[in-house]
């Protein structure tokens, strides 16, 4: 069974009425699409990346999925359970985490929050402060746990996030940017955290909102990529890469470049394409598109040395989600 | 246990996290909670000074209340006090949790709509409990005379006349949930409650058309009864008919206020606006 499962899922808003709409008696109101027809299936213990600029859909999808927003049409289920009609149930296997530093008591200590939100979430009189104590231990924060909430930074604020999150030991998890106001350190550790320590260790299903490239790539073990509302590429980094005709690059600043080289090149087995850039000192750098699977890069040096050119440096370049998502985005 | 043992637990915890959460809350702000409790006693000297001002004058509309104005002032401000809050105290929790960013995790959780906004509410109760017994106590200590008072009318009433507050406090809620701010419901009830509920004189001073539309609201009905049981020392014999209407409004406006309340959650789930303030 998947964890999370979206068929055709669209959600439309319809914008509020202004007083410049009333005085102009603009009476129709367009709807806006957030999310517009997404199919999606996460399978159980997968880290799912869901990526996209601001204003791409993220937020709303993961809200529809959550149960606090209701979807326009399609349908979406949790574990098993409708988010519709089923919403008490999914809301009892599931944890968020959001990248929002409101949503606690500022003037209640940190472990006090944990321990409200606990209660909240029926969790038994007697398991709340082992419990808390455990995510406390687990996020590192319990030496500042009894500290009122308006005196932490912000990623000690994003660690209790991430705490209130796993308090029911949910099934699923929730990301929606959870490092979106963090500096890159704190975000990097986060990120660490997240993937070993709790996704990894705990086994439990993510879903991770974020517009960060690098960290979907680092974490995730699938990606989808969100563009105005639509899904539009899903899988692992080496699918999308397939699909969308990525290739592995061997990078080579060489001198004494002729020509006829390039020639030769092309028509080696496993070399897509080449492209010539000219760069200073007589030497050029050459882009050497390389076709899956990798091959041994031996002929290519061969060639480019038998041609009379001089290597100066090498590097084989993968293509990154960057380049993903600039393709996607193109 | 049974599965209703469990749920009737586990809403308890529920109640006791969330009083212990705003008790802490208001605890932080020191100066706000003593000025809070000192400023609503300033009222009382308020009413003294104008017991005191008319005292003298002949009141037969005042006699089945006493004879003092004080004493009906006392009460009258106290329980439009009680009324102000059961108005508000959802309202204003739910506008605090969409400020705060804390009213969607609140609805994610898996309880009912009604214990979440009455445990929310709770300790804004139990702090205006403790303001009206201290203010019925200076009221005694200036002069107010509650010596024949049946005690157990009164609690029953005053306990009949929250319910019926609330129930209103209800629709207060529904109305912030979807047009965030601003409160119309609260403002439109205080005014007309203060107007014609008889909170600073007797309603039989009313023209006849004001006094009938008085009756439909909750307050009248609380004042009267809890006027009469406090003040006058009447029982269930003579009161009876005021707490069935005071019965009645609650089991009416109840229910209304909840499924007002729920399909105001409905509405902000389907535009997206529970998060927003």
């Amino acid at each position: 069974m998947n964890a999370i499962e979206t068929e055709n899922l669209t959600k439309r808003f319809i914008p509020v009425r202004t007083f410049g709409d009333l005085i102009a008696r603009r009476w129709r109101r367009v709807p806006r699409t957030a999310v517009d027809d997404v199919s999606i299936r996460i399978g159980e213990g997968e880290l799912f990346g869901l990526l996209g600029e601001n204003g791409a859909g993220k937020t709303t999808l993961i809200r529809m999925l959550s149960t606090t927003l209701l979807p326009t049409s399609g349908r979406a289920s949790v574990l098993g359970f409708d988010v519709v009609a089923e919403a008490q149930a999914v809301r009892r296997r599931i944890g968020i985490v959001s990248g929002d530093e409101r949503s606690f008591y500022w003037r209640l200590s940190g472990r006090q929050n944990l321990e409200y939100f606990a209660a909240l979430y029926h969790l038994p009189r007697a398991a709340i402060r082992p419990r808390v104590n455990e995510l406390l231990a687990a996020l590192d924060i319990t030496g500042i746990a009894d500290r009122r909430f308006d005196s932490y930074s912000t990623g000690m604020k994003q660690r209790f996030a991430i705490a209130r999150g796993m308090l029911v030991d949910p099934k699923v998890l929730f990301l929606d940017e959870p490092t979106r106001a963090l500096d890159p350190i704190a975000a990097s550790e986060l990120r660490h955290h997240l993937a070993q320590d709790i996704i990894g260790r705990m086994g439990y299903t993510a879903l991770l909102a974020t517009h960060t490239l690098s960290e979907a790539e680092e974490i995730c073990d699938r990606v989808a990529i969100m563009r105005a509302g639509h899904l539009v590429h899903t899988g692992t980094m080496d699918e999308l890469r397939a699909d969308m005709g990525l290739t592995t690059v061997l990078e080579l600043a060489v001198s004494r470049f002729a020509t006829p080289i390039r020639e030769r090149l092309v028509a080696l087995a496993g070399v897509k394409d080449v492209v010539v850039h000219a760069g200073e000192n007589g030497r050029v750098r050459l882009d050497i598109g390389l076709e899956p699977p990798p091959r041994p890069i031996t002929g290519i040096m061969r060639t480019v040395i038998d041609g009379g050119a001089e290597v100066h440096s090498s590097l084989v370049r993968e293509p990154t989600l960057d380049d993903v998502y600039r393709r996607a985005h193109a | 246990m049974p599965s209703w043992a469990a749920s009737a637990g586990a809403s308890l915890q529920v109640v006791w996290a969330t009083f212990l959460r705003d008790m802490i809350t208001a605890a932080s702000y020191r100066v706000g909670l003593l000025l809070s409790v000192g400023g609503s006693l300033v009222t009382i000297f308020v009413v003294f000074f104008l017991g005191r001002a008319f005292g003298g004058v002949a009141a037969p509309d005042l006699e089945r209340y006493g004879g003092s104005y004080f004493g009906f002032a006392v009460v009258g401000v106290a329980l439009s006090n009680l009324m102000a809050l059961g108005l508000t105290g959802m309202s204003s929790r739910i506008r605090e949790g969409q400020v705060m960013g804390t009213l969607e995790l609140m609805l994610l959780s898996p309880n009912r709509l009604w214990l979440l906004f009455v445990s929310s509410s709770l300790w804004a109760h139990a702090q205006a409990l403790v303001t009206v017994v201290l203010f019925v106590v200076a009221g005694v200590a200036l002069g107010a005379d509650f010596g024949d008072a049946n005690v157990g009318m009164t609690l029953l009433s005053l306990a009949l006349a929250v319910l019926a507050f609330n129930a209103f406090g209800l629709f207060s809620a529904a109305v912030v949930i979807v047009i965030k701010q601003g409160n119309p419901v609260a403002l439109l009830m205080s005014a007309a409650s203060v107007l014609l509920a008889g909170v600073f004189y007797p309603v039989s001073v009313l023209p006849d058309w004001l006094r009938i539309a008085g009756q439909l609201l909750p307050l009248t009905q609380a004042l009267e009864v809890v006027r009469r049981a406090a003040l006058g020392g009447e029982g269930i014999d003579t009161l009876w008919p005021r707490l069935l209407a005071l019965v009645v409004l609650t089991s009416v406006l109840m229910p209304v206020g909840l499924w007002c309340s729920g399909k105001a959650v409905e509405i902000a789930r389907t535009d997206g606006s529970l998060s927003q303030y």
